[in-house]
């Protein structure tokens, strides 16, 4: 489904972003993307969307190399943007609607689809925002509003949904949910976390980004896990002093900064 | 840490003089001299400077330039001393304030006003964190867009990601305050001088 | 639609410096005397958003575009003073930082789209709204936006127009701005009619949107 060959990326006139990034992604397939701030994660990810091209490197999504020249061809474009969704990590970049429903119809309308009602209704009460479709969205708390953004994204149908951060905002209840959602989800989802406690539950397959940003990990999690220097070297544990009593040693932990 | 301050207001003292003395002075000579003198104390940054000057000033030079060859090509008499005149002008005050605002500490230079200075130092951080939260505004659209939008959503979209802004400003200056009060720069030492 | 560098002559920015100076100090000395302790920090924060917010493109028929100018919003929700203060901030920087506008022109800048701008909006606003009417205040909003593009553009508009007067060499060949108000006054004023309709529009929905997140908008006028 996604072919990334030795994608790079640098900022225009600044530092590299991601260095050589190589996969394969199939269909059906959870990813989980790991990394410490500042490694890549959501340059990444907005390359996958389309939204920034690599400076060096292909891209294929589904047999179409993804180029700009190849999205300035509106079926196309139209065609991508419908199989890729992109769930940014601060919900209030994505919602501008004057309410929830207009907001969950705006990606349906702009694709074309019909029975735009219908869908509407059917993925808010997916979601479970049925009661909130008249309310503005800025109305919403944090969780309501990741919600609407999903539901806005789902409606479409997506082939690939890429997840920044999804939890970074969410209280612990919220983030329960959103985590059995996802996990019922058939839906192919490369999802970016920096919290090790989490990627468990998101996925199977792991990729990590080094601070240099070159991807050292492509495999099963337990592997990563197993793997102390790894994820050293990528900043995602730590070790500091503990006392218990009388005795002092170290261990690794795990960084959570959620 | 005074002398660095000093050098920087004398800096900015100098930038304004010679801003004024380039807008007094009309001989094409002594311009385009300017120019040059400029371009030697940028020394190695000169071509980056010029280019970012160049970028900065070119539309509106052109378009003035252009509209007024084209004049006077009507009229039958074409002063070309002008439109050296003005374009070495432009040219030398903008590679001036491009190779200023590279040299100066601003914030240093201000230090005759302590209000001034926290002002741009907050608002500085600001927006850097601002433009960041513009550019997941902008993309977050773009992501879910195909072709062209209709103006309305455009509308809606700028008046959500500015409301958003002045939301999260509110939210921002609240903290700041907290911050600088936890810090202590509301007490009495700095409440006298807090407003000069 | 703010003027570069090196176009208006020293005898007018010199007394226009002058003239917004005693402005500026006026307005520091009565935002000064309801000084609270988040005052800096808030003009500090308000200044990043208006000079983010005027990076936004304003969106007009036809595909083209002009560049937001946030004055009228600024001056409903703050007040004149703040607004004439913070675009003057806004400008400094953005001829320090990105080079547009220019330390010759701002005061300039700073007294048309600030002063003017900000005291044509609000005055404006406070004019046409009716208590509790909807409409009216929609209507309010929108002229507040588009009075606060115009009467900049008509200010500018005059102040590069009369510089081949003020400024001319012997034989009458400009030393400056080239072209007198006959046609800067139609070429700054009339597309700037409908880009105030755009900003008048932006106005309307950024108010909206403030004002029903009231708590957050925790008065400061």
């Amino acid at each position: 489904m996604i072919e990334l060959d030795d994608i790079q990326y640098r900022f225009a006139r600044g530092p590299v972003a991601l260095r050589g990034v190589s996969a394969r992604v199939q269909p059906g397939e959870k990813i989980v993307l790991l990394g410490a701030n500042g490694t890549g994660k959501s340059t990444l990810l907005r390359i996958l969307d389309g939204l920034l091209f690599p400076s060096r490197g292909r891209y294929t999504f589904r047999g179409q190399r993804i180029t700009r020249a190849a999205l300035r061809k509106r079926a196309f474009a139209r065609r991508f943007r419908r199989e890729v969704a992109y769930l940014f990590q601060n919900p209030d970049a994505m919602l501008f609607n004057p309410t929830v429903r207009e907001e969950i119809a705006f990606g349906l309308q702009q694709v074309g689809a019909d029975g735009v009602d219908r869908r509407v209704e059917q993925w808010a009460n997916e979601l479970d925002i049925a009661a909130q479709l008249g309310r503005a969205p800025f109305e919403l708390s944090g969780g309501e509003k990741q919600k609407v953004c999903l539901a806005a994204l789902l409606a479409l149908e997506p082939q690939l949904l890429l997840l920044d951060e999804p939890t970074a905002q969410l209280d612990p209840r919220s983030t329960g949910w959103l985590i059995d959602f996802l996990q019922d989800l058939p839906t192919t989802t490369i999802v970016t976390t920096h919290n090790l406690s989490l990627a468990a539950e998101l996925g199977a397959r792991v990729w990590i980004l080094s601070e240099d940003h070159a991807l050292i990990h492509d495999g099963p999690l337990q592997e990563a896990l197993a793997d102390h220097d790894l994820l050293l070297r990528a900043n995602l544990v730590h070790r500091h002093r503990h006392r218990h009593g009388d005795e002092v040693h170290r261990h690794y932990h795990v960084h959570d900064w959620d | 840490m005074i002398r660095h301050a000093t050098r920087h207001r004398l800096l900015l003292l100098a930038y304004l003089l010679w801003v004024v003395l380039l807008t007094s002075v009309h001989d094409l000579r002594l311009l385009g001299g300017a120019l040059i003198l400029v371009g030697l104390l940028s020394g190695r940054a000169a071509p980056r400077l010029a280019w970012r000057a160049l970028r900065a000033f070119v539309w509106f030079n052109l378009i003035v330039s252009v509209s007024y060859l084209l004049a006077s090509l009507w009229r039958g008499d074409v002063t070309w001393s002008y439109l050296a005149l003005i374009n070495l002008r432009v040219a030398a005050l903008s590679l001036s304030t491009f190779w200023l605002a590279e040299r100066i500490d601003l914030l240093a230079a201000l230090r005759f006003s302590e209000t001034l200075r926290y002002l741009l130092s907050i608002a500085y951080g600001q927006i850097f964190a601002m433009r960041r939260l513009l550019v997941d505004f902008r993309d977050a659209l773009r992501s879910r867009t195909v072709g062209s939008l209709r103006l309305r959503d455009l509308y809606r979209q700028r008046a959500a990601a500015a409301a958003f802004l002045f939301g999260r400003g509110l939210r921002d200056a609240g903290e700041i305050t907290l911050a600088m009060r936890s810090r202590g720069f509301f007490d009495e030492e700095h409440a006298g001088r807090g407003c000069a | 639609m703010h003027i570069p560098d090196g176009f208006i002559a020293p005898q007018m920015y010199l007394p226009a410096y002058a003239c917004a100076a005693g402005l500026w100090l006026h307005a520091l000395r009565r935002v000064r005397a309801k000084l609270r302790e988040e005052t800096i920090p808030l003009m500090a924060v308000l200044t990043a958003v208006v000079f983010v917010l005027m990076s936004i493109a304003l969106p007009l028929p036809g595909g083209t575009s002009a560049h937001a100018s946030g004055v009228a919003i600024l001056a409903i929700l703050f007040g004149v003073r703040v607004g004439f203060l913070l675009m003057t901030l806004v400008l400094l920087l953005q001829a320090l930082i990105l080079g547009a506008g220019g330390i010759t022109s701002l005061p300039i800048n700073a007294l048309a789209i600030g002063g003017a701008g900000a005291l044509a909006a609000v005055g404006s606003f406070r004019l046409l709204r009716g208590a509790g009417r909807p409409r009216r205040e929609a209507l309010a909003l929108i002229t507040a936006g588009w009075v606060s593009v115009v009467v900049p553009a008509a200010l500018v508009a005059i102040a590069l127009g009369v510089q081949p007067a003020l400024a001319h060499a012997p034989d009458g060949t400009p030393r400056f701005f080239p072209f007198g108000l006959a046609i800067t006054v139609p070429a700054l004023v009339v597309p700037h009619l409908l880009v105030g309709v755009g900003e008048g529009a932006l106005t309307l929905l950024i108010y909206r949107l403030v004002a029903s997140r009231r708590n957050e908008r925790a008065g400061w006028q």
